[in-house]
Parts: structure tokens; C-alpha cells; sequence
């Protein structure tokens, strides 16, 4: 699969997941892309480095043929503006176990809904792990998602990278979706 | 009115999926991963168990195997993140009643635990 291809199902995967926000939740949740492009190993930290230190992200390893790793990254003021959003409840100082899990369920219907695409595009299965919530600086966190699927030192296939734009009860919240596919997965990456 | 056991790891599924069930005048039980799940199950026999596929501990498939081997004539309705064919078949085939798509929408819900939830 081209790396064009998977572009196309991030697009397609965000507006799915807003849909599917909008059937859980009960309320309107819009959720575009913004900006999508390919981004190198190494110049992802710089790429996502509006997210103001530390970051709440949601990690999710993907099994199978077109498998990889994704994250779904805020700052700690837009994680906490999409819960209130979410759930009409203002997060304590320190997100708790349930504002976690908001964000996790958030990550977790972003990211199935781009791996559904995927499915529908492509016929593969993919098997997404339990989403898990990381508040921590950005570089540990991108650090701990290539590690998983490459050697030290080796730069990989590019990272898609996308803005996303969550819109809920009113408010606006920027996040970034990050995922690698593991190198097996992409045929020719050109960036 | 029904006895709903419902198994997801994300509380925040959990208290969305038990709010919409009282709402509707059933009575819930919850469990946060297979492992749980099995334990409430041998001690409440509930009519339904929503069983999540994706868990930490033990994932659905492996719980749903456990529970119908501790009861034969368990219902069982399992939940996926994802359209997975494959282990939703596989679900079926071990035993599983239906299948239910996260994120849920809740008329489905409803209508799979009014259809296999009746009280036994």
C-alpha cells in the first residue's frame, strides 16, 4: 500500500470518528483534519512541537498487516477543554481515572475509525491494542512509539502526520494524530 | 426489566453504557477486564453479559469461553472497537448471541439486550 493511500484513510478515518463521537455521545462532534503530511522520524518532535510540554497522549500499537503505532496527542489544556466538551463536567486539576478514559475512548475511535477505512480500502485486519493514556514530554512519548517497531537509530518509513480539529458543545480543540506504519506495511515512502 | 453485565475496561464506556441501560429500567453490573468479568458472573448469573473484545488482563474472546464454560446457557453479547471480522466470528462460533459495533449507538443497545436479555 502507498503512502498516498494511507493519507486518503486518515482524511476519510477523522470525519468517521466524528460521526461516530457524535452516535455515542448524543450530541453534534465534528471532528476534521486540518493539515496532513509525511513527516520523518526524527523531525516529528519538532513537527508537533506547538503542543506546549507535557503532553496527554493516547497510545495505540496496531497489529497486523498494515499495522503500526498511533498516537493521538493534546497539550494538558486541550485534553482538558475536550473532556469538559465532552462530557459538560470541568476536569478536576489532575485528569482522574474517568477523564483518562474519556480521552482513551476519544483516542480509541479516532484511531479504529482510520484502521476501518483502512479494512474497507484494503481488506486487511488490524487489531488495535487497549488505548493508553501517557502524560509526559513529548520526546518520551514519540520516543516510546518507534521503539516499538524500529531499531535504534533507524529513521523507518515516515510518520503521517495530521491536525486535527475536534469541535464539540461549542468549543474548538487542535490535537495531532501521529502514525507510523510499520515498514513492511508501505510500499516506496517518498518523503 | 433485565440484569446487564457490562464489561469494558473504559469507565468512561461503562458509565455511559449503565446510565443508558437504568435509564431504560435495567439493573447493571459492571467488570473492567474478562478476569472481573468471570468473578461477577459466577456470583450473579446476570442475564446478559456485554463483553468488550479488547481488554487488558483477559481480552473478551478468552472470557467468553471462561463464562460458558462455567454456564452453558450464558447469554452473551460481545462489544468491538472495530468491525473485526474475523474475531467476531470466531465469538459467534464459540458461542456469542450477537455483536454490538463501539462506539455504541444506543437504540442498538437496547434493541440486543431487549432481544437477548430476558430474565431467565
Amino acid at each position: 500500500m502507498g503512502i498516498d493511500e494511507f493519507v486518503g484513510a486518515v482524511d476519510a478515518g477523522l470525519r468517521q470518528a466524528g460521526r461516530a463521537l457524535s452516535a455515542m455521545l448524543g450530541q453534534p462532534v465534528e471532528c476534521r483534519p486540518e493539515a496532513i503530511r509525511r513527516v520523518r522520524g526524527a523531525e516529528l518532535q519538532k513537527a508537533m512541537a506547538e503542543l506546549k510540554e507535557p503532553v496527554e497522549a493516547v497510545y495505540i500499537a496496531v497489529q497486523g498487516g498494515l499495522g503500526g503505532a498511533a498516537l493521538l496527542a493534546f497539550s494538558a489544556e486541550s485534553s482538558r477543554e475536550l473532556v469538559e466538551a465532552l462530557t459538560g463536567e470541568a476536569p478536576p486539576g489532575e485528569l482522574g481515572e474517568m477523564e483518562r478514559s474519556v480521552l482513551a475512548e476519544v483516542g480509541n475511535v479516532t484511531v479504529t475509525s482510520f484502521l476501518n477505512v483502512l479494512g474497507e480500502r484494503t481488506g486487511s485486519v488490524t487489531a488495535p491494542s487497549v488505548p493508553e493514556v501517557v502524560e509526559a514530554p513529548l520526546a518520551t512519548v514519540v520516543g516510546r512509539a518507534t521503539a516499538a517497531l524500529h531499531a535504534p537509530g533507524e529513521d523507518g518509513v515516515s510518520w503521517l502526520l495530521c491536525q486535527a480539529r475536534f469541535e464539540a458543545a461549542g468549543r474548538r480543540v487542535l490535537a495531532q494524530l501521529a502514525y507510523l506504519p510499520r515498514p513492511a506495511s508501505v510500499a516506496g515512502d517518498p518523503a | 426489566m433485565s440484569r446487564v453485565l457490562v464489561v469494558d475496561d473504559s469507565q468512561f464506556v461503562r458509565l455511559r453504557t449503565a446510565k443508558l441501560l437504568r435509564e431504560h429500567g435495567h439493573e447493571v453490573l459492571e467488570a473492567s477486564n474478562g478476569r472481573e468479568a468471570l468473578e461477577v458472573y459466577r456470583r450473579e448469573r446476570p442475564d446478559l453479559v456485554l463483553l468488550d473484545i479488547t481488554m487488558p488482563e483477559m481480552d473478551g474472546l478468552t472470557a467468553l469461553r471462561e463464562i460458558l464454560a462455567a454456564d452453558a446457557g450464558a447469554r452473551v453479547v460481545m462489544c468491538t472497537a472495530l468491525a473485526q471480522k474475523a474475531t467476531v466470528l470466531e465469538a459467534i462460533k464459540v458461542g456469542a448471541k450477537d455483536f454490538l459495533v463501539k462506539p455504541f449507538e444506543p437504540e442498538r443497545v437496547l434493541q440486543s439486550v431487549e432481544r437477548w436479555g430476558s430474565p431467565r
